[in-house]
């Protein structure tokens, strides 16, 4: 996994929060807490599913073709308290992926937000 | 036991589980509770507390206005911060080999927390969180009160216990994940469990800390108004602490649709999540090329 090649697909980086209202029963360990990026995406699955959701997607990438990425979001007993269904993404959607990146750079994360492409927002609850 | 055989019995407790709470949810008295809570906190026979309404868990499921509520507030040290919790600094008093398991734990949660090869009895096993774990998971639970027991039903696992009322602990309870618990009244406001029984598989949170089977847990529940219940919760365990001691007060938030989505835990599905998220965070950062 190229960082380097990352870098040029991340958006956003470096939102610094104070603190994160995302608490998941398998923990946060693997993701920096306290920085947001910002990653457009394709979905390519979404998995309504516990322990904890997950979306799989697709971020188009000039030089290596099709990064494929999965972020962690809530289980559906907590999601459907923010709004969402299982149908909430369906495969081919765009949409902007608000996350906690993965600190080692590999292309995982936990979920803040998504942005649907009619402009909704779904806030993650882990 | 065969594997085949113990599948079934599984699936069994599992049917068990849900057809328990279905037969609660459809009770007159489930279905009362259920129903809008009043606009202040009503006290159903008049000489206790009514604790109906939908409860969230303290970690994280619903919060608390005015942001009073921190993430997973019984992982806290008893000072109530977490960069000391579960290391010789939190203020608990461990006894030498209850500091030596906590530190050979590999916990989902806290300043210690990894996704690399947990030692969490619940994500590797399933096994029930016990108590007082069961409030660190971010889902809800609710009170069926009765004459005669107090019924706590928790989304997360799915599962439920039974605080008895108007009776004695048992002389010498068999060992389980939940415990032997007894309820009482106090006052017009707070519903008091105190549970003995428990096995010595179970970790007091998810941080890791420990305990024997000579653990001794006191809950207390104020409700403070329609909206907020204060839990305290207090550890005995003369096994494994050198004196008793309590995770900080903190309030829950009362919430709605309960058991919309139960949440059963499921090894497979543990599994999965691990290989296909949490382990490629693990692999070592290499040296990006310039």
């Amino acid at each position: 996994m190229r960082i380097g090649t990352f870098a040029i697909l991340v958006l956003a980086v470096g939102l610094f929060q104070l603190s994160s209202p995302l608490f998941a029963h398998h923990g946060t360990a693997g993701y920096d807490m306290e920085k947001d990026t910002v990653v457009k995406g394709t979905i390519t699955q979404f998995e309504w599913t516990n322990p904890h959701g997950q979306i799989h997607f697709d971020v188009a990438d000039s030089t290596a073709g099709a990064q494929a990425w999965i972020v962690e979001c809530g289980p559906p007993s907590r999601l459907i308290e923010a709004g969402w269904t299982r149908h909430s993404l369906s495969v081919g959607d765009h949409v902007t992926l608000h996350i906690h990146g993965a600190k080692n750079g590999t292309p995982r994360g936990i979920l803040i937000k998504v942005v649907l492409e009619n402009g909704q927002t779904l806030e993650n609850r882990a | 036991m065969s594997i085949g055989r113990n599948l079934i019995l599984r699936v069994r407790l599992g049917l068990f589980n849900y057809a328990f709470v279905a037969a609660l949810a459809f009770t007159p008295a489930l279905r009362a509770q259920v129903a809008a809570p009043p606009a202040a906190a009503k006290n159903q026979s008049g000489d206790h507390v009514d604790l109906s309404g939908v409860w969230g868990n303290l970690g994280g499921s619903v919060p608390i206005s005015g942001g009073e509520q921190p993430a997973g507030p019984y992982m806290l040290s008893p000072k109530g911060t977490m960069k000391d919790a579960g290391t010789p600094a939190d203020g608990i008093p461990y006894q030498p080999w209850a500091m030596a398991k906590l530190m050979s734990e590999r916990p989902p949660s806290g300043p210690r927390a990894t996704f690399d090869k947990t030692t969490d009895p619940n994500i590797l096993y399933c096994e029930l969180y016990g108590v007082p774990r069961i409030y660190n998971s971010p889902s809800k639970f609710k009170f069926v009160q009765t004459p005669e027991a107090v019924y706590i039903l928790y989304e997360y696992g799915v599962v439920w216990r039974v605080a008895w009322l108007n009776r004695m602990h048992s002389a010498d309870p068999d060992p389980t994940y939940m415990g032997e618990s007894i309820g009482s009244y106090e006052g017009k406001d707070t519903f008091v469990v105190d549970s003995i029984g428990f096995n010595d598989k179970t970790w007091l949170d998810s941080i890791g800390r420990p305990h024997s089977e000579k653990l001794h847990v006191i809950e207390r529940f104020r409700r403070v108004n329609q909206d907020k219940l204060e839990m305290t919760i207090t550890i005995d365990d003369p096994g494994a602490y050198t004196a008793p001691w309590s995770y900080p007060t903190r309030s829950v938030a009362s919430a709605k649709d309960f058991a919309r989505a139960v949440w059963p835990c499921s090894v497979r599905e543990n599994n999965a999540f691990n290989e296909s998220v949490e382990e490629p965070t693990t692999i070592p950062t290499k040296p990006t090329k310039q």
